[in-house]
């Protein structure tokens, strides 16, 4: 397959965000971290790394279990955000609000996909159709016919002119 | 020109490959995804090659796909008329059963929204055996029909793209949209094994081989229903008591018979109290009816 200078842009772009974040990581390892009660956080994009030597477990739902040091997740094309939930309490890097540091415990993170036109579909939207006013017209005079104490009447048109008269009826 | 065999032996190839997929045929951070049995109720899809009975229909838009008797459910179920719901009797009336006059019935409300898409819906669905047929829509909310596309190269601009008939098969390269329903069984090459999940591909080859329709209509609302069972027997009995003192000619008995049983009619049924106090029922149209598909897929 053939990399397309589109892939080679996204590639380095990838590459630079990963050296970023590794920055950052770097920094903040070094600095102190805090306790919090937050477990649940929003993102578009999520990074772990493995604290040392030994790697990371990760679950795939309907796929074998896989072993890593550096897992990457993002939303692309998802308009929802990641939603990243620990189960056990985290530190907080103390320069970096978006560096956390996790002892122990499962991360999971998770993001509700929606198809749109399929709510269009489920919508329990009923709508009840109103009962047409019963103040009817005296008079209508379609084409030179005569109706006279008719129901109420709806007019639809893909393009119409509607010229109102005075209050005696002349236009 | 592109055949329906040749689609579902793509399907069957790609199957394979996803099964046992080997690095040539997935480059880094492709991952395609396969399913020889699947269901869904809507497909979204942007600029499909249609192949059904040897011809070729391409539509140059986004499209949305899915049953008859889907999309019947759906209009039954968007508009109501208050206190006894007569909406989806008109459905049924107008569309299926070719009366005219059963918008009539609507004469009361303003139906300007509902009746434009009940006369859409009526140029293409217009007897109960298109139920397991399939349509392609533009939208939902509002309903718009497919007015433009192309028949084996002849460009049709005025003409609506009707209900098609399972198996179809339909490729796109620009891209699609959809859910798949439980028991969907779907491998992809990176090993995972999915079942109900939402789906977006580049390419898509995919055969739509029947609709399992389980839409039904059920009707519910009833309050006291015993006590409303048991005054409707009990103006059976009376009203059959009646009969047969007249058949004695017990004149008196059949009178007190015959006026006993058409109080308690009338009080189950026609009285302003019964509505209130056993209820009105509601017609609903509940159940599903998804598309089997099988398909072949890259995904984005």
């Amino acid at each position: 397959m053939k990399i397309t200078r589109q892939m080679a842009e996204e590639t380095s772009k990838a590459q630079l965000q990963k050296s970023q974040a590794a920055a950052r990581l770097e920094v903040s390892a070094s600095k102190e971290f805090k306790l919090i009660d937050q477990r649940v956080f929003s993102a578009r994009q999520v990074m772990f790394v493995s604290a040392d030597e030994k790697p990371l477990y990760i679950r795939i739902a309907g796929a074998e279990p896989l072993m890593g040091k550096v897992l990457t997740i993002k939303n692309t094309k998802n308009p929802n955000s990641l939603q990243v939930k620990a189960d056990e309490c985290l530190l907080q890097s103390k320069v970096d609000n978006n560096v956390f540091f996790a002892p122990k415990g499962e991360i999971v993170v998770t993001a509700d996909r929606s198809f749109k036109p399929l709510e269009n579909l489920d919508s329990t939207k009923t709508e009840t159709l109103v009962r047409l006013p019963s103040k009817d017209p005296d008079k209508v005079v379609l084409d030179g016919r005569v109706f006279l104490q008719t129901g109420t009447v709806c007019v639809q048109g893909q393009g119409l002119f509607v010229v109102l008269g005075d209050v005696n009826g002349a236009i | 020109m592109v055949r329906f065999e040749a689609i579902d032996a793509r399907i069957k190839e790609g199957m394979e490959k996803v099964a046992k997929p080997s690095p040539e045929e997935f480059p880094t951070g492709e991952v395609a995804a396969a399913s020889l049995n699947s269901f869904s109720r809507l497909i979204q899809l942007k600029h499909p090659n249609i192949i059904i009975e040897g011809k070729l229909i391409v539509i140059q838009s986004t499209v949305l796909l899915l049953s008859v008797s889907e999309l019947l459910k759906h209009i039954k179920n968007r508009y109501k008329t208050p206190g006894e719901n007569i909406f989806p009797r008109v459905v049924d009336e107008f569309i299926l059963e070719g009366k005219t006059n059963a918008l009539r019935k609507l004469s009361d409300f303003d139906v300007a929204k509902a009746s434009r898409e009940l006369t859409l819906l009526r140029q293409v669905v217009n007897n109960p055996s298109q139920r397991i047929g399939v349509i392609f829509i533009k939208s939902i909310d509002p309903l718009e029909l497919v007015t433009e596309f192309i028949e084996d190269g002849s460009h049709k601009s005025s003409d609506i793209l009707g209900v098609l008939y399972p198996p179809l098969a339909v490729i796109t390269q620009d891209g699609a949209e959809f859910k798949c329903e439980t028991p969907s069984e779907i491998r992809t090459s990176d090993g995972r094994q999915m079942e109900d999940t939402i789906l977006r591909t580049d390419n898509l080859a995919m055969t739509v081989s029947k609709v399992d329709d389980g839409v039904i209509d059920v009707t519910s609302g009833d309050l006291h229903t015993i006590q409303a069972n048991l005054l409707t027997i009990a103006a059976i009995v009376f009203f059959v008591v009646g009969l047969l003192s007249f058949d004695v000619r017990r004149f008196l008995f059949f009178g007190i018979g015959i006026v006993i049983s058409f109080a308690l009619a009338y009080l189950r049924f026609w009285s302003q109290w019964s509505k209130t106090y056993f209820g009105i029922p509601q017609r609903a149209v509940v159940g599903n009816a998804p598309m089997n598909v099988k398909f072949y897929a890259s995904l984005s």
